[in-house]
């Protein structure tokens, strides 16, 4: 029998390498790229300790601000080369299984009828799942970029991504 | 003698004739007011010139011969303009009058001095030596009124018999001096310091003299009475013992007296130099102290800083350590919640569905209703091989047995599971996913805005904190240089200061104790000492008459009285000092409310240190840069007015009063005419202080004249010195 959180677990989800600059921007690429120097500006600033925080936050934003936008297919993407359940840096397997049961909102998935799949069908929703995540991630990596052309002054608080959590209420 | 007027003539800055740089004095504080390298210390240099035919070298600090400076004496307006065979001569004229002279016609005199050099050779440089014909000598020339004209006076020693008049050689230090010179002129520390101006005063060096011969006498008539005593022993070998240990005696009594002298010297030093830091100590104890709190306040902000960076820093963290990241997403739960109901629920009518299928297949093959008999029966039926219906009794593994355990198998499976129903169980998952969600909303998200307020307030009482810390720091650095404005020390002197005032105060305590063990260890040996002489004595016979016993012990006694006397004379002498120290200090003190108390010379060793003790003789501490100065001035004034002669010499000094205030400066000009018949003072404290120069002009009695010099070109705008003369403006 299939294993959910086995399967979503090991997803690697995607962004599109449009973005790769902003979430460079905003995200240590991992712990070794820790810097002393209190950075905070948008070319410097480093606002979360890893990429897929910055992924997981985007997707939110684009949950927040309802704003799917699935990565068209002939876009180069990329993936943070660590599968969803090795995100556990500050409590973020907390937040990826919330993530996963607004996901299951979203989708309108029915779970029983999920159940009764053969094996193939059930990973394809899980594909599908994925696929979502995606699209929100992409949907507030959207509106973060807009944000930051905007407006980039913005972005020197410290509390900015916090502020932009309110915004979007 | 008065100075009547001074004339210079292309000496230095004084370009032109002796007509243009002329300075008339009158009896009283003649002042020539200066901005700094307006002329003022070329204008001491034409008075020494004129008289001792030296000027002072200012890089080197010391007086130096015309002959060394040569060319350089001459002003360049003069040099520069200068055709080859023109001749140029510096010139200074001064003329004089003896103040006290009854006669009608009172002595008048002229001094002249001349430096005469001629150009023989063109070159760029007007100031290349090779250019002129250079003398090895100025010339000089002395001419005396004779009712109505001045005439030359005759013999080689005119010039400056008439100059000994004007200047007196053992007073001149206390005549003429500049006012960074005062410090070492009287200087507490060195015993000559005081013992010159006391020689001058009674000639001290005779005393020391008589008490160099009694010594001489004595020591001779001591030793001609040892020789003596040890002639007359009536136990030799006793003797010599005793002649041994007063040798040795006497050898240690010398080496301690070394010591002690030693002892004394440093004692006063240390005492003098503590003295000096004791006006500074105070500002450099709270300088120290501010400094300290200064780090001490930096290490504060630095430490807020780094909550503050962590606090920021982490601000962020918590959108996942808090969940913050999770604020707007409540509403999820609540459709996840239906979403599992409703899937739980279908999943139990799917189950309750599956379980009437199999039951209606049941009943189509049973002719009993199902669960009849119920499982419990079946299992006693079979426990007990007997069928309670027909009373029929069976064995285990027949056909009754079988049928009832077949019975008993079917109960069991109409227990229903989700997995005969549909391919996979979810229910785990979905429902972790529920407890994750439920645990989220209920203790977390519920309370995020009140989470992320908490953590705002954590940094705004940060950012107060250290908006705190940085207001303490600059009232303090504004603190800091208020004192550091206000005080005569330099921001990195203090420590020193600080450390040198304990370590001066530790070497006194310790010289102190040397000095009291030293002392008791020369009583000890006196005192042996003299046991030694009874026993030689005793050892003699008692009825044995010494020949040079009597000469002796006289000789003795006029040892001591040369020495008491001396001493006595010198300490009458330093209380006249002191006495007449006191009267001008305390009229240049007159507007100081803060200054208090008396000078007084307390002996330390051999020397003696000013200190400044209030009525009751008890040190006061407020001793400091100016004050040691003003003491010092009046210690120089009270050695003039002591000899008596203040009546019959000038006074000349460069900056005298640079370090005062202006109330100390006014008391000082104040003063001055009680001790001079004429001073001659030159000053840059007038220049940019208007409202001093006010008081000169208004409070100040017996003012002679006051003058401004300035440059005829600002020093900022000078490219060269070829124009370079001095304006001279008289403002009374």
């Amino acid at each position: 029998m299939i294993d959910l959180m086995e399967e979503l677990g090991k997803k690697t989800p995607r962004y599109s390498m449009k973005y790769r600059r902003l979430i460079e921007g905003f995200a240590r690429k991992g712990a070794i790229d820790y810097h002393e120097s209190g950075e905070k500006s948008y070319d410097l600033g480093k606002f979360f300790t890893n990429f897929y925080e910055f992924f997981l936050y985007s997707a939110f934003i684009g949950l927040y601000t309802n704003n799917p936008i699935p990565i068209p297919d002939d876009q180069e993407t990329k993936t943070f080369g660590v599968p969803v359940r090795d995100w556990s840096s500050n409590n973020s397997a907390q937040t990826v299984q919330y993530l996963w049961m607004t996901m299951f909102v979203k989708s309108e998935l029915d779970f029983n009828v999920l159940e009764d799949m053969e094996q193939k069908d059930v990973e394809r929703e899980m594909r599908t799942i994925s696929r979502l995540i995606e699209a929100y991630a992409n949907g507030g990596f959207d509106f973060i970029n807009s944000k930051v052309t905007e407006n980039p002054a913005f972005f020197d608080d410290d509390d900015c991504f916090v502020k932009l959590l309110k915004e979007v209420e | 003698m008065i100075i009547d007027s001074i004339a210079i003539e292309n000496f230095q800055c004084y370009s032109g004739k002796l007509e243009k740089n002329k300075f008339m004095f009158r009896k009283g504080l003649n002042v020539i007011i200066g901005d700094n390298g307006s002329g003022k210390s070329k204008l001491y240099d034409a008075f020494f010139w004129v008289l001792y035919d030296k000027i002072f070298d200012s890089s080197t600090r010391q007086l130096i011969n015309t002959s060394d400076v040569g060319i350089n004496l001459i002003s360049d307006k003069a040099k520069s303009g200068a055709n080859i065979g023109d001749r140029i001569t510096a010139k200074i004229q001064m003329k004089l009058h003896e103040y006290r002279n009854t006669s009608a016609y009172p002595n008048e005199y002229i001094l002249e001095r001349y430096y005469t050099i001629e150009k023989i050779k063109d070159s760029s440089d007007y100031n290349d030596s090779e250019c002129w014909k250079i003398p090895t000598h100025s010339v000089t020339g002395v001419e005396k009124k004779d009712i109505l004209n001045y005439k030359p006076l005759a013999g080689t020693d005119a010039f400056d018999s008439v100059v000994q008049k004007l200047i007196p050689t053992d007073m001149s230090q206390y005549l003429w001096f500049q006012g960074e010179q005062v410090d070492s002129l009287i200087d507490f520390k060195n015993e000559n310091s005081l013992t010159q101006a006391i020689n001058i005063l009674s000639d001290i060096n005779y005393y020391d003299s008589i008490i160099d011969i009694a010594e001489k006498v004595f020591k001779q008539a001591e030793n001609a009475y040892k020789n003596e005593l040890r002639d007359k022993s009536k136990n030799e070998q006793l003797t010599q013992s005793l002649t041994t240990r007063q040798e040795q005696l006497e050898r240690l009594i010398s080496r301690d007296e070394g010591d002690l002298k030693k002892i004394d010297e440093n004692l006063a030093f240390a005492e003098e130099y503590k003295d000096e830091l004791l006006g500074k100590i105070k500002d450099a104890q709270e300088l120290e102290k501010i400094k300290s709190e200064l780090k001490n306040n930096r290490e504060r902000i630095n430490r807020i800083d780094g909550e503050l960076s962590i606090a920021r820093k982490g601000f962020n963290s918590n959108l996942f350590n808090k969940h913050w990241i999770l604020r707007n997403a409540g509403s999820y739960f609540k459709k996840f919640e239906y979403l599992m109901k409703d899937y739980e629920e279908e999943r139990e009518n799917l189950k309750l569905e599956h379980k009437l299928k199999i039951q209606q297949e049941e009943a189509k093959r049973n002719r009993l209703p199902e669960n009849v008999p119920n499982a419990t029966y079946l299992q006693e039926m079979i426990n007990e091989k007997i069928c309670f219906l027909c009373d029929r009794k069976f064995e285990e593994n027949d056909t009754a047995h079988n049928h009832l355990s077949e019975l008993l198998e079917k109960t069991k499976k109409t227990r229903v599971s989700i997995s005969d129903i549909v391919k996979n169980d979810f229910k785990t998952f979905f429902q972790n996913l529920y407890n994750n969600g439920y645990y989220l909303k209920t203790n977390i998200i519920n309370n995020i805005d009140q989470s992320i307020a908490n953590e705002l307030e954590k940094i705004d009482k940060l950012e107060d904190k250290k908006k705190k810390a940085i207001q303490d720091h600059e009232i303090l650095d504004q603190k800091f240089k208020q004192l550091l404005g206000t005080s005569s020390i330099g921001e990195e002197e203090s420590r020193d200061i600080v450390r040198k005032f304990q370590q001066y105060d530790k070497d006194k305590d310790k010289f102190q104790h040397q000095k009291f063990e030293t002392e008791q260890r020369l009583k000890a040996y006196n005192t042996e000492l003299k046991d030694i002489l009874v026993k030689m004595r005793s050892n003699v016979g008692e009825t044995d008459k010494l020949e040079t016993a009597e000469k002796k012990e006289v000789l003795e006694t006029f040892f001591e009285i040369a020495k008491s006397t001396r001493n006595l004379v010198f300490e009458e002498q330093i209380r006249l000092i002191e006495e007449e120290a006191n009267k001008h200090f305390k009229r240049m003190t007159a507007d100081n409310r803060s200054v208090q108390g008396k000078i007084i010379l307390k002996k330390i060793g051999n020397n003696y240190m000013p200190k400044n003790v209030d009525e009751n003789g008890i040190e006061l501490t407020s001793i400091n840069d100016s004050n040691i100065i003003l003491i010092k001035l009046a210690t120089i004034m009270a050695i003039v007015t002591a000899k008596g002669k203040s009546e019959f010499h000038p006074l000349i000094s460069d900056a005298p009063t640079s370090k005062f205030g202006d109330n100390y400066t006014i008391g000082f000009c104040n003063t001055i005419d009680d001790v001079f018949a004429q001073s001659i003072i030159l000053s840059y404290d007038f220049y940019h202080n208007k409202a001093l120069r006010k008081r000169l002009l208004d409070e100040v009695d017996n003012l002679g004249a006051v003058y401004v010099i300035e440059p005829s070109i600002r020093e900022e705008n000078r490219t060269n010195r070829k124009e370079l003369s001095t304006n001279i403006t008289l403002l009374n």
